[in-house]
């Protein structure tokens, strides 16, 4: 073999290696964009869109980690008159009160409640974000007070709720972070009962 | 130069535009095949270090993580000796670790140690990362046998640590009559796992401390042809080569194996018979349906079948394990160490009182939530105990599951609602154990909560979550407070072992008063 056709070979090899690098350095950006599109399109899908009612004073069951166990706290917010954007606009209330920066049960950033469903035997469906599952401290009591406390809101502010179901993203899962078990109904009692016996 | 006088590419280089047509060409698959593989590496989870010592006791086989620290290799000093009865660390200038009551004490970036009575020399320099007392892999052998007194023997290349004699040997008897094969007898049941490769049969053996009575033997026969043993990353495997397909026949309770010529091997696959798994006695429980996935492929620790007719067996389930840390406690502190640590404290505790114990897992390995429940399930335990650990707060919380029911469903269980005719029995465990804790000035509470895997088990089942002693989080692996916790569950336990089986005794005649945690 010649010496220029060894050249040109090795200009060949090159190329390639040079071009390999550029497609792979684009595809990692391309797949990182994608990524970041994806959470950014989560996030303003949890937001929702705008609700128009009267201001109304509801009564939040807060959890704080300190003691722990759960306190009432009064806030103010636009409700709705339909019972199922109701019952949504009163989690979110909660979940900001959780995602303040001097929270006492702080959730992950993005914890949010994307939908919740009334169905007529007195079951609500909540739909919740995953980054609220996905970002959510593990450890039994503090799996089952962010339940609790949401469980126990809905019921207060919204009448006719006795079980509550919880979804991720639309999807059932198994556990909340590793612990509480989130593929069973929960009772609206036995939630009343467990924050009774924290106290 | 300017611009229009820069000659063509293949002009300058001499390449004809049929070279580089070509060239592009052959480039183009490679381009084609290589370009998704950065996204891959990308997404692909970290490699993990799989290197582990196997270290075979008496009573038990564990395994213990190695780590490469600058070219030497290290192993956890408390995951070395925990398995072996509770630890103590004392943290300071010089540490001190306690075994029982043997106290070794050690100086960070020092090779000589001081365990006992005795000085050692462990071949390297002890380390301390993030609480993590580091010993070198080759100080194991001398710092075990120092530690228990027993004679321990490091077969270093392989990662296989014998502690006390512990070997099973085997002997290899050749046949000559037809159809030929060789018998292996074995000083202790062995239970490997067979594989073949063309005309080689391959026993692997995961658990059992085998090593050879005989070393590589061949044979001039017209069977079998060679039997070589060899030990690496903590296993061992013998391997029997043939002129034809082997297969493998247990006998003698699992003490001896038989490779001989497979019917039809040159047809067929061999089949390999198995001996007979232990079968857990029918107790007076219904049968639980368990679902398609939950015995999955991941191995599991095989803990001991239950008794005909001895319903007593206390299982632990320390929480978490392998990949799943469960909580992190601190920057250094996972859950899944935490919990495994109670569970050994509180299994001495029990075995101190005359009570069979089994743990789900006793070393750092993955058993998923199914898992666990169907192995409860499997062994009819007394008490199913699941050992978490973690804020907020502090003491101890106590938790069962929300069924109120002391009834049964008759011959089958629904999966979900396996723990439905055992709640009462849950909450007298769970009473008692509340009532031992606040005796120890422990703080505890007794709550109701769905938990995984709590609803699959069809047994008295109790999950306790111990949260640190006191508001630094670390102190939860302070050693006097876990072992108050431990005994006080174990006198619990004790105290209330007469309760349940009297609860047992009962028929199940009742149904659930309510499906609380049902389905959707």
């Amino acid at each position: 073999m010649s010496a220029p056709r060894h050249r040109k070979i090795y200009i060949a090899i090159a190329g390639a290696l040079v071009a390999i690098l550029l497609i792979s350095v684009v595809l990692v950006r391309i797949k990182r964009n994608a990524e970041e599109d994806s959470q950014r399109a989560a996030d303003r899908e949890a937001l929702g869109a705008p609700v128009v009612g009267a201001s109304e004073r509801i009564t939040l069951t807060v959890a704080s980690d300190a003691r722990p166990d759960f306190h009432r706290q009064e806030v103010t917010v636009a409700l709705p008159p339909e019972p199922a954007l109701r019952a949504r606009e009163v989690l979110r209330a909660l979940i900001h009160e959780y995602l303040k920066s001097d929270s006492s049960h702080p959730l992950a950033k993005g914890s949010e409640v994307k939908n919740v469903y009334l169905l007529s035997d007195g079951t609500a469906v909540l739909d919740l974000t995953s980054a609220l599952v996905d970002g959510h401290p593990s450890g039994i009591l503090e799996e089952q007070m962010t339940i609790a406390s949401m469980v126990e809101t809905i019921s207060a502010n919204v009448s006719g709720i006795h079980q509550v179901k919880i979804l991720v993203d639309g999807k059932e899962r198994e556990t909340l972070a590793g612990h509480a078990d989130l593929t069973a109904i929960i009772d609206v009692a036995d939630v009343n009962k467990f924050v009774q016996e924290l106290k | 130069m300017r611009l229009t006088e820069i000659p063509p590419i293949s002009r300058r280089f001499n390449f004809s535009r049929r070279v580089i047509l070509r060239a592009a060409l052959a480039a183009l698959p490679c381009l084609m095949l290589l370009a998704p593989a950065p996204v891959i590496i990308s997404a692909a989870p970290p490699a993990r270090d799989e290197k582990r010592l196997s270290v075979y006791t008496q009573r038990s086989r564990y395994g213990v993580d190695i780590y490469d620290r600058g070219g030497q290799e290290y192993v956890d000093l408390v995951n070395l000796l925990e398995p072996l009865g509770p630890v103590d660390v004392q943290y300071g200038g010089t540490l001190k670790i306690r075994l029982g009551g043997v106290e070794g004490k050690m100086k960070e970036g020092k090779t000589k140690v001081k365990i006992g009575s005795k000085d050692a020399d462990l071949a390297g320099k002890v380390l301390l990362e993030n609480g993590r007392i580091l010993i070198p892999l080759r100080g194991a052998e001398t710092t075990l046998a120092l530690y228990t007194g027993f004679h321990a023997d490091l077969h270093y290349p392989a990662q296989r640590l014998f502690l006390s004699d512990t070997v099973t040997r085997y002997s290899p008897h050749l046949y000559t009559a037809d159809p030929g094969g060789v018998r292996l007898d074995f000083t202790n049941p062995v239970n490997p796992t067979v594989s073949t490769d063309g005309n080689k049969l391959k026993l692997t053996f995961t658990r059992e401390p085998i090593l050879p009575g005989t070393e590589n033997v061949g044979f001039s026969d017209k069977v079998i042809t060679s039997l070589e043993f060899k030990e690496n990353k903590g296993n061992s495997e013998i391997t029997v080569t043939g002129t034809t397909q082997l297969i493998a026949r247990f006998g003698d309770g699992g003490k001896s194996i038989t490779v001989v010529p497979a019917q039809g091997a040159s047809t067929a696959a061999p089949t390999i018979p198995v001996p007979p798994a232990p079968t857990a006695a029918p107790a007076a429980v219904p049968p639980v349906v368990i679902p398609a996935e939950a015995p999955v492929a991941t191995p599991i620790p095989r803990p001991p079948p239950a008794q005909q007719g001895q319903r007593s067996l206390i299982l632990i389930d320390p929480s978490h394990g392998g990949d799943e840390r469960g909580t992190a406690l601190t920057d250094e502190i996972a859950e899944k160490d935490v919990t495994l640590a109670i569970a050994r404290r509180l299994r001495g505790e029990l075995q101190k009182r005359n009570l069979r114990v089994a743990l789900v897992r006793d070393g750092d390995q993955r058993v998923g939530l199914d898992q666990r429940a169907a192995m409860a399930n499997a062994m009819h335990p007394l008490l199913y105990l699941v050992v978490h650990a973690g804020g907020p707060g502090t003491g101890v919380r106590i938790y069962t599951t929300l069924f109120n029911g002391t009834g049964g469903y008759g011959s089958f269980v629904p999966w979900e609602w396996a723990q439905a005719g055992f709640g009462d029995r849950s909450r007298i465990i769970a009473g008692s154990i509340l009532q031992e804790l606040k005796k120890l000035q422990v703080p505890a509470v007794q709550l109701s909560v769905p938990v995984k895997p709590l609803n699959n088990v069809a047994a008295a089942a109790v999950v306790i979550e111990v949260a640190p002693p006191e508001s630094a989080t670390g102190s939860i692996q302070n050693a006097t407070y876990q072992e108050q916790v431990a005994q006080a569950v174990a006198t619990a336990i004790l105290n209330s072992r007469n309760d349940l089986k009297d609860k047992l005794d009962k028929p199940f005649v009742e149904t659930p008063d309510k499906p609380a945690g049902k389905k959707p």
